[in-house]
């Protein structure tokens, strides 16, 4: 038996995970393993309660995206009662998505990400934190404060909650949204776009281009992609069909209702969290040079699976990433670059809505009655596809509850990746701090939320190596 | 008033802005984690707020408001964190104290639930000299799955801890 190798928790990543290293006699990598903590008991919670109350008490899951569980939710909802919602109605709801994205894609790119490249992946970790970031560039995190500012006031304006939304109910929205507030809403959109548009520019000229050789070996894996699309192949984060793409690239396309036909639950016995596989591959393998079943969820799949995005900037940005990367890409850093297209994406695509005259309708809401039926509810969440699948009985009462987020479908992309990194920074036993920021650094780069059991996060003394001899004898302890 | 009303001058959120922020903490689906944000509906409900006390439930979102405070130029001088936190003490019992008087972040990722964001209000307390205090409440139960409630005795803790708040504030 080898030496053990504890990592815990990742920093600044939402929640807390654990990572352990196992090295073989010879000192090298014989495995990873990458725990995260899971939401336990919400599905039974569920049973027995009117499914129109799930859509507020799902908000509550997790705080870092409860606009996704609370679209996803209504989602499953109208599909459970069988109703189309008004497009005014679908509109506020998209609206509420893209401006949750750009609050949540700023926060990840500035805050949890961009000390590793705005401070540089090796700057003493005393400096690695958010006041580092801050006092390096006060310009910049003025503007991101404003911009996340403005996205929380734009969503009390339309919903009348930010934190704890409640607007999305079964069969469209409950607040009409007037022209005043619209107008009220719109230069605020407009300035979240300025910021996205600077991100973006900003990010390819001063961090991916010094980052490359890093962005190019860093966490490397070969897997297959999901994602959501229109029918046509156009991004979209609200609705439309789900897009299976295996790693060479060919794909299938299919409706939400299907995805137990396409997505099997593996498990292993040293995680709590399950492990979601392509079910067409028969299992799922982990192993670096042969893996089977893996597909990746979150930005850079759906950039990988979409064939065009709708809005014109956004666009141009797409046509610029593939045709320096082509597709499937596999960079597990390109995660970052995707995330700033669906950025853009999102603050133009807020700011083409609010010109859209059916937003101020008075039609937003259909009724609903209740009856016995299975509806499964699918939105793109920042994190990765978001599943909701409800059933309930005549009465409309629930009668079960399926739910498969982001981070979950992630689980063993994180894992695979994080051998990779280990691999590549421990040879022959040897390894130095420089392990510790690869390894958080791939993690990150998935932006896994895995605080829906948590309200922690952690920071300075976050990282802490054990290493075990082989008679299991802890033999020395480095820490962040 | 809201509170994420934008001011006419520089748009900065209004939790930034006030003297004192007062967070109720924690997961409502949790037992007695949702002792925080109990404590806040308790304060919006019964109580009357001056207008340079900000006070917001963040249920499990305290770690996005932190990070714009903690980014922000304009800062609060006093935060007061409200939540369940295990210091070894008799279920209901109240714990008020700065915050490196709390025991560090437990080393296990599965706990569910954890002194909240320590080491960011650290960073607001050593970067910033923000006076950061936290008033805890000692949980009878934190489940380890969905189960919502607060337990009898850290309900009777919400008066005393909404009495202390106003006191320390006002």
């Amino acid at each position: 038996m080898g030496k053990q190798i504890v990592i815990q928790p990742v920093t600044r990543i939402e929640g807390h995970a654990k990572v352990t290293i196992f090295l073989d006699d010879a000192g090298d990598v014989s495995d990873t393993r990458v725990n995260v903590v899971e939401l336990r008991g919400f599905e039974k919670f569920c049973i027995g309660r009117p499914m129109e109350e799930l859509p507020r008490i799902v908000t509550s899951i997790c705080g870092v995206c409860p606009w996704s569980h609370h679209l996803a939710s209504a989602k499953a909802c109208d599909a459970v009662f069988g109703v189309e919602i008004p497009p005014a109605g679908r509109k506020l709801r998209e609206l509420a998505n893209s401006i949750a994205f750009t609050e949540e894609h700023i926060l990840h790119f500035y805050f949890l990400a961009g000390a590793d490249f705005i401070m540089g992946p090796d700057a003493d970790y005393s400096v690695r934190n958010i006041i580092g970031i801050a006092g390096k560039v006060p310009d910049i995190a003025r503007r991101v404060v404003r911009g996340r500012h403005l996205g929380a006031v734009m969503l009390e304006i339309l919903s009348g909650k930010s934190i704890h939304p409640v607007a999305a109910v079964p069969g469209g929205f409950s607040k009409v949204l007037t022209s005043e507030e619209r107008d009220k809403m719109l230069p605020m959109a407009e300035e979240v776009l300025e910021l996205a548009k600077f991100t973006i520019e900003f990010t390819k000229n001063n961090v991916f281009t010094q980052y490359l050789d890093t962005i190019k070996t860093l966490g490397v894996i070969k897997t297959g992609f999901l994602g959501t699309v229109t029918k046509d192949g156009t991004l979209d984060l609200y609705d439309g069909v789900l897009r299976m793409m295996q790693p060479d690239g060919s794909y299938e396309d299919f409706t939400y209702d299907k995805y137990t036909e396409y997505i099997g639950e593996h498990v292993e016995p040293w995680s709590y969290l399950k492990f979601p596989y392509m079910k067409k591959a028969g299992k799922l393998s982990m192993e670096l040079d042969n893996p089977v079943g893996v597909y990746r969820t979150n930005t850079l799949a759906r950039i990988n699976v979409c064939d065009k995005v709708r809005t014109p900037l956004a666009q141009k940005e797409f046509e610029e990433f593939r045709s320096t990367f082509g597709r499937p890409l596999q960079l597990t850093l390109a995660y970052h670059w995707a995330r700033l297209i669906e950025l853009l994406y999102n603050a133009e695509y807020a700011v083409k809505l609010l010109k859209d005259p059916d937003l101020t309708s008075n039609e937003i809401r259909v009724p609903v009655k209740p009856r016995a039926a299975r509806g499964v509810g699918c939105v793109e969440a920042p994190r990765g596809t978001l599943i909701h699948d409800y059933e309930t009985d005549a009465e409309g009462m629930v009668t079960n509850v399926n739910l498969i987020v982001g981070t979950t479908h992630n689980n063993a992309p994180i894992n695979m990746s994080v051998k990779k990194a280990a691999q590549d920074n421990i040879k022959n036993g040897k390894y130095d701090q420089a392990l510790l920021n690869t390894v958080e650094m791939t993690i990150r780069a998935y932006d896994p939320c895995l605080s829906c059991a948590t309200h922690s996060l952690d920071g300075r003394i976050a990282v802490k190596i054990d290493i075990f001899d082989s008679r299991g004898q802890l033999i020395g302890t480095i820490m962040n | 008033m809201s509170n994420f009303s934008v001011s006419h001058d520089d748009c900065l959120p209004r939790f930034c802005k006030s003297r004192v922020l007062i967070l109720g903490c924690g997961n409502v689906l949790f037992g007695d984690d949702g002792f925080g944000p109990a404590v806040i509906e308790y304060l919006e409900s019964h109580c009357a707020i001056p207008e340079d006390i900000c006070i917001l439930d963040v249920g499990t979102s305290i770690r996005d408001l932190l990070f714009t405070v903690a980014l922000s130029l304009v800062k609060p001088q006093t935060i007061l964190v409200i939540d369940t936190v295990d210091t070894g003490r008799k279920p209901g019992e109240i714990y008020v104290a700065p915050l490196e008087d709390f025991p560090p972040p437990k080393d296990s990722g599965f706990s569910l639930h954890q002194l909240p964001t320590s080491s960011l209000l650290g960073e607001l307390k050593n970067y910033c000299q923000i006076d950061i205090v936290l008033i805890s409440v000692q949980p009878e139960s934190i489940p380890e799955v969905v189960c919502p409630g607060l337990s009898e005795k850290v309900l009777a803790a919400i008066d005393p801890v909404c009495e202390y708040i106003l006191k320390a504030c006002l």
